[in-house]
């Protein structure tokens, strides 16, 4: 089985205070750690397990710039067998021109699964894997949490809300975007990265590509980027945790919740 | 003036909370710009389109045998022609696992362009 499996890198923003590059039109990232995207990481477990237990291949595949390809050697090192790294090539691309870059790679590398994260940590769009899936022209299932072959296609197990799940059957070709927790991907040494330094990483220009100059028209621009309103109604307890833990009790009551 | 989009949500023939605030903010914004009103209900419940009646100026119910559970490729293909026919300047879905599943399939079908969470 031909599984391709889609990453970015992203900046690490938790506990972090972030700041606007002078335009206000992203935040400002060259003091931030960055990391694979944590859904990603998930994906990309899940596809070394699948090749584990039925055997195949795994290629992950990034849109990003030369510094994005350190999540990619993360990937070699869980055991993808093969990378590559699509430059964007001067293009500002939204979700529609990543997905539609994405497709067209994963067309030519060939697939059976194509697996991406829910969303990634820094947009929040959870848009590309699904129209990713629509550009293949491939059954998909957003918010994956389980995946078990069975002959031609899969059972998959989709999160809804409230904590109720679905199960279904999904024919291959097909594209899952995959929750967290999905299963525990596994530690990732300096070593582990050293050693898979030999498999092959290719890089392709999205120029390249040949697709026609509308489908690499960005759809969305972001105008501004702004930190969300201060709004009153919060109120700070300070002091004795015990003190503070009979306060929170007594404001619940006044609320009218029976604890 | 022009027409706006609420998709309602449904699972196990009930209403979803989403589609209501939906529904609330779509009235406003028809409101402010003159527009009206479309509540779109594919599959779910006979019931169903007869609830949400009076919070929009118009209730276009699809029903069938392979709509009455959620399945983003066929419902996307429903709505796909319901945007040719209608062409409204706005469409309202949730940002769910049900509009994760097949908001972006709809904006690749239509060519719309799409903003999510």
């Amino acid at each position: 089985m031909k599984i391709v499996v889609c990453v970015k890198r992203v900046p690490l923003t938790q506990e972090v205070d972030l700041a606007l590059d002078p335009e206000k039109r992203d935040v400002r990232k060259d003091n931030l750690a960055h990391v694979i995207n944590e859904w990603d990481n998930y994906a990309v477990e899940e596809a070394v397990r699948i090749k584990e237990k039925a055997g195949g291949e795994v290629i992950a595949v990034t849109v990003g710039r030369e510094e994005d390809e350190e999540v990619l050697r993360r990937c070699l090192a869980m055991g993808a067998d093969s990378a590559v790294r699509v430059d964007p090539d001067g293009l500002e691309p939204d979700a529609f021109v990543i997905a539609r870059i994405l497709a067209e790679v994963i067309g030519k590398v060939g697939y059976d699964l194509v697996l991406t994260g829910v969303q990634a940590d820094d947009l929040n769009e959870g848009a590309v894997g699904i129209l990713a899936a629509e550009y293949l022209g491939i059954s998909r299932a957003a918010v994956v949490t389980g995946i078990e072959p069975e002959g031609e296609g899969a059972r998959v197990r989709v999160e809804l809300e409230g904590g109720t799940d679905e199960m279904c059957r999904i024919p291959f070709p097909a594209l899952l975007s995959v929750q967290t927790g999905i299963n525990e991907p596994r530690y990732v040494s300096i070593m582990g990265i050293r050693k898979a330094a030999k498999k092959e990483l290719r890089v392709v220009n999205a120029g390249d590509l040949g697709l026609p100059e509308e489908e690499l028209q960005a759809r969305t621009t972001i105008e501004e980027v702004f930190f969300p309103p201060e709004t009153g109604g919060a109120e700070i307890l300070e002091g004795d945790p015990s003190r503070v833990a009979e306060e929170i009790i007594r404001i619940v009551r006044e609320k009218g919740v029976n604890l | 003036m022009g027409e706006i989009f609420v998709v309602v949500e449904h699972r196990q023939d009930r209403i979803r909370e989403i589609a209501f605030q939906m529904l609330w903010k779509g009235a406003d914004l028809c409101e402010a710009g003159a527009h009206i009103l479309n509540a779109v209900v594919i599959g779910g419940g006979e019931e169903l389109p007869e609830e949400i009646r009076d919070r929009a100026d118009r209730v276009i119910a699809v029903q069938g045998e392979d709509l009455a559970t959620f399945d983003g490729e066929i419902y996307a293909g429903v709505l796909t022609d319901l945007l040719a026919e209608y062409r409204p300047l706005l469409t309202l879905m949730g940002h769910t696992p049900w509009g994760m599943d097949f908001a972006p399939a709809l904006a690749v079908k239509t060519g719309l362009p799409l903003v999510t969470d």
